[in-house]
């Protein structure tokens, strides 16, 4: 999929785990996985909405489209 | 995850899949009771043939019939389909025999099929993988039955008689049974795409 999605990045710039960011946002740890590989082939807008919330960001940090 | 167990009760308690699951077992019990009497007539007659001398045969196979003469009136043994048992030669009732016993063990298959999709219903697992299969599977049983049951050779005396007489209403459900997959498989699509929705 050519949607790219930077938690990762975001979760070491603002320098918080994976486990905190699930907790604050009030997802599961499987979720995040998902979202984190690059499995997940949606996003709801209330998810990301708590992301950006809780990460100080923009989507378009979290999101990113590279052409295949 | 309360409301998916609540559903899990309601469809667990679904009488209409109760009673479908009662009537596929009833069809499983009455097949498998078919398959015995027809082994059974079968080896009968291997040791005893005389005993069958005044049975009759009738075709084609999707109507096919072995009957008591007693229960069979004199007027129905002028039907040119209808063969005395002992005319026939034991290669041609073993035809017989293979073909109908073919097609209960597929319909037994198809039951079998049927009711993996009706206990995936009841678990609330409507719409995975292995209901598509399921539903391919039905499919091809069915196409198999189809092809089995098109033909019937008989040679009785120094005659052959060979027919085809094609079920074309097995040929629809094997149409449906395809559709339904499809349906399931769109169905999974969703299903996955909604799990892997964060």
């Amino acid at each position: 999929m050519p949607i790219i999605i930077n938690l990762d990045v975001m979760l070491a710039k603002r320098k918080m785990s994976v486990t905190e960011i699930a907790e604050k946002v009030g997802i599961t740890m499987a979720n995040i996985s998902i979202l984190k590989n690059g499995k997940a082939k949606a996003i709801r807008f209330s998810t990301l909405e708590a992301i950006c919330k809780e990460l100080d960001c923009q989507p378009g940090d979290i999101l990113e489209y590279r052409s295949e | 995850m309360f409301v998916k167990k609540t559903y899990v009760n309601i469809m667990e308690r679904n009488k209409l899949l109760f009673w479908a699951m009662v009537c596929c077992r009833l069809m499983q019990a009455f097949q498998v009771g078919l398959i015995l009497l027809l082994t059974y007539y079968v080896v009968q007659w291997q040791l005893d043939p005389a005993s069958y001398d005044d049975w009759k045969f009738s075709g084609p196979l999707g109507k096919l019939s072995i009957s008591n003469p007693i229960h069979t009136a004199a007027s129905e043994m002028d039907d040119t389909r209808t063969f005395m048992v002992s005319q026939l030669q034991p290669f041609s009732v073993y035809i017989i025999y293979i073909q109908m016993l073919a097609q209960l063990v597929l319909w037994i298959l198809v039951v079998q099929e049927f009711l993996k999709v009706i206990k995936a219903v009841k678990l609330v697992q409507t719409f995975r993988e292995q209901n598509v299969r399921s539903f391919q599977k039905i499919a091809g049983y069915l196409l198999w039955i189809f092809i089995v049951s098109s033909f019937t050779f008989v040679a009785a005396g120094n005659t052959g008689h060979f027919s085809f007489d094609f079920s074309f209403s097995t040929l629809v459900l094997m149409l449906a049974s395809y559709i339904l997959a499809e349906i399931f498989k769109e169905g999974n699509r969703l299903y996955e795409e909604e799990q892997l929705t964060v």
